[in-house]
């Protein structure tokens, strides 16, 4: 890890942010502002929870990367479930945030064993 | 304290800029739109706004020491400035989301997020849904119109996002900074294809540089070239392995893309190839298990589309375009809408940007021929092209092929723009850091310089990069004048669907209206321009066929009229005698008149409500 704990720590606050705004725009009925924060937090607070990012790569394609396996969760897990005909809004988002939860879950293990170790 | 002078200014211009572009926006009216497209529209401030912008990207560029820490915040703040200028003026300045194809993404989402379903017998693009499923789930409960907002802004939204992938591709290209900066800058100006809306093919073009630059910067070998390919597939130890957890992040990213469209794949592929036979990368399964991924989705989720245009896939046919009818009655409609003034300095302003940048690219590459990276760029540049050859996708694949190399062209040519603007002597990997020495002239005082060159170049540049952006913006939006969708015509058609009883005929002159864009199989929806094509120019059979599909509806705007004569191929004035005709019929009635929609309703509608008060005719007398 090359970037400071304390930013991992806040990455990781920013990406179960994420993931709870997410989760509340699915659930809730959304607006037009809602779909504009939806896409903020497919976009731009993965890019802020990407400091916990464990391989090393450079902030630009951390970024991206992140964005993008986030958004092709949910692409992938909506054409399966379209694919064995159970697809519905809910199910798969909620799939999606699982997984989402899942990811962040082993993210905020690998910060704390690195964290740890750092200490 | 001399060596702040250039960020100081750069930060002052951004900020400047910015000011004028918020100022600019409420005195922006999309409908001042030309012959030469929304570039009309631009008030002076938005103009001063982009000469603000281009300013700070030259300061930046020839004047602010790459590594400092305020290169990248105002290199990269700049840029975006520059993209908000040419994208968000047209996005935040109009009411409604603009171009017609994203309304009919907004259809295939909202069906399916009804059904639950895809039926390619709809529409043959559902063979590939899973960008459109993905809107579908993010959209939730409330459907498609909760996405209006993001459909208005996403050509601004991805020209932005995509920065990051292409940023690291260049770096991955062995750039310095001051040429990762110049090529940014010029993959923004240059960007005029107009592939970057609402659209699965947007999301795909991030999915796949994102790709690629993971696969540059985790596998990349520089090892043997294909000089020595036997050598390298005999020597697999010498490989470096990608991590675990990024191979799967790349499969993730590779099968949300072969899901999305259609031809992304094919052109990832494409780039992959040349990577892997020279021995750039080491990640050769990865192409192989794309290309059966892709053949797996072709043959199993999307045979509805090739079955119904096998032909088209692979270029045996072509969309037909003749017939030309004349007439008049709605030439108040009409002559809002130039029909030739303009075009041709739109279509001269595409392939003009279009040349300078692979000018610019062929110099570089002239140039620095002796790099090795230089030459695998060239290759990179050109490796999207010979798919045009193989399926020419209605002509379109020679647009994304020309997207899917531009951050290539603009590679070499940023590293030519950055030398010619601060030369970097043989063996220097970046340039030194600007001296500043007393001078009488102020622009050297501004910027310093090693060999005086910035001194001239950077106002050069400038100016340069604002034609540019002011050429990208006539490139880029040159339709608008048929592609604009008004508030009017959004709240008629959406009265039309809430009003009719299912199985209804819905007939369009064309298709470029918010048609479709919800209960796409609960309508037919005939064009009339098919009709048109169909006849070879006899008005008689077009109104045979016209009666013949029954419409309860028609609906008609100046933007199907003039489509129809810039890209259908139809004669001036075609649609003018048709609605003329259908005004006079039996049981028709103009229920909706407004200067930019005429809706025509027949007493065998069955029409179960009164359009909106404002849209009839009555209203306009008021």
């Amino acid at each position: 890890m090359t970037v400071p704990s304390q930013l991992q720590i806040a990455g990781v606050v920013a990406f179960a942010l994420s993931a709870i705004a997410l989760t509340a725009h699915l659930v809730v009925a959304p607006s037009a502002w809602s779909t504009a924060l939806a896409v903020l937090t497919l976009v731009v607070v993965p890019g802020l929870g990407a400091v916990v990012w464990v391989p090393p790569l450079p902030a630009d394609l951390t970024v991206a990367a992140t964005a993008s396996a986030s958004i092709a969760v949910i692409v992938v897990v909506s054409a399966v479930t379209i694919g064995v005909d159970v697809y519905s809004p809910a199910l798969s988002a909620a799939i999606s945030v699982a997984l989402g939860l899942v990811a962040l879950a082993a993210r905020i293990v690998l910060v704390a064993r690195t964290t740890r170790a750092a200490w | 304290m001399s060596s702040l002078i250039a960020p100081r200014t750069a930060a002052l211009a951004i900020v400047v800029g910015t000011a004028l572009w918020l100022l600019s926006i409420p005195g922006t009216d999309p409908t001042g739109a030309t012959g030469i497209g929304f570039a009309a529209a631009i008030t002076p401030l938005g103009w001063c706004a982009m000469a603000a912008a281009a300013v700070a990207i030259a300061l930046v560029v020839g004047a602010v020491a790459p590594g400092s820490r305020w290169f990248w915040p105002l290199g990269l703040t700049a840029v975006v400035l520059l993209l908000t200028t040419i994208h968000g003026t047209v996005a935040f300045a109009s009411d409604e989301p603009r171009f017609f194809t994203a309304y009919q993404h907004l259809g295939f989402i909202e069906y399916i997020g009804r059904t639950g379903a895809v039926d390619t017998a709809e529409d043959s693009r559902l063979g590939w849904f899973g960008a459109f499923a993905a809107a579908a789930t993010i959209s939730g409960v409330e459907g498609p119109s909760s996405l209006l907002g993001a459909v208005r802004h996403a050509p601004w939204l991805f020209s932005v996002v995509v920065l990051l992938p292409v940023h690291a591709v260049l770096r991955s290209l062995g750039l310095g900074e001051r040429a990762r900066l110049a090529a940014l800058a010029m993959f923004a100006v240059a960007n005029w294809v107009g592939q970057d809306y609402f659209a699965p093919q947007a999301l795909g073009y991030f999915l796949a540089f994102t790709i690629l630059a993971l696969v540059l910067h985790l596998t990349r070998i520089d090892g043997p070239s294909v000089r020595h390919l036997r050598r390298w597939w005999a020597a697999p130890s010498q490989r470096p392995a990608a991590p675990p957890a990024l191979l799967m992040v790349l499969v993730l990213l590779g099968a949300g893309l072969i899901a999305s469209h259609q031809l992304t794949p094919l052109m990832l592929l494409a780039l992959l190839a040349p990577m892997v036979l020279t021995g750039t990368v080491s990640l050769r399964a990865y192409p192989a298990a794309l290309a059966l991924g892709t053949l797996c989705w072709l043959t199993t989720a999307a045979t509805g589309f090739w079955e119904g245009e096998v032909g088209r896939l692979f270029g045996v046919t072509s969309s037909d375009s003749a017939g030309v009818t004349s007439g008049s009655v709605s030439q108040n409609l009409t002559e809002r809408l130039s029909t030739t003034e303009g075009r041709m300095l739109v279509i001269g302003s595409r392939v003009g940007l279009s040349l300078v940048v692979i000018l610019l690219a062929a110099l570089s590459l002239w140039r620095y021929r002796a790099v090795p990276v230089v030459r695998l760029t060239a290759m990179l540049a050109f490796a999207p092209f010979p798919l045009v050859a193989v399926q020419s996708y209605g002509g379109e694949s020679l647009l994304r092929a020309f997207f899917f190399s531009l951050p290539f062209l603009v590679a070499l040519g940023g590293r030519l723009v950055a030398d010619l603007v601060v030369p970097v002597k043989p063996g220097e990997q970046q340039p030194a850091q600007p001296t500043h020495r007393s001078s009488t002239r102020t622009m050297r005082r501004l910027i310093g310089d090693r060999a005086g060159r910035p001194a001239r170049m950077v106002p050069i540049t400038a100016v340069v990069l604002l034609v540019l952006a002011g050429v990208s913006v006539v490139a880029r939006y040159g339709n608008e004048e048929s592609e604009r969708v008004s508030s009017d015509q959004l709240a008629a058609v959406d009265w039309i669907y809430d009003s009719l009883p299912e199985r209804s005929t819905i007939v369009s002159f064309t298709g470029t209206l918010p048609l479709r864009h919800r209960d796409l199989d609960r309508h037919r929806t005939p064009r009339i321009s098919a009709f048109v094509r169909l006849s070879d120019g006899q008005v008689d059979s077009v109104y045979s066929q016209l009666a013949a599909s029954e419409p309860d509806v028609v609906i008609y705007t100046p933007q199907q009229a003039l489509f129809g004569e810039q890209q259908g191929g139809l004669g001036n004035g075609w649609a003018e005698p048709i609605l003329d005709h259908l005004v006079s019929l039996d049981g028709a009635q103009v229920a909706i008149e407004r200067p930019d929609i005429v809706v025509i309703v027949f007493d065998r509608s069955g029409l179960t409500a009164a359009p909106p008060a404002h849209l009839t005719p009555e209203a306009d007398g008021s």
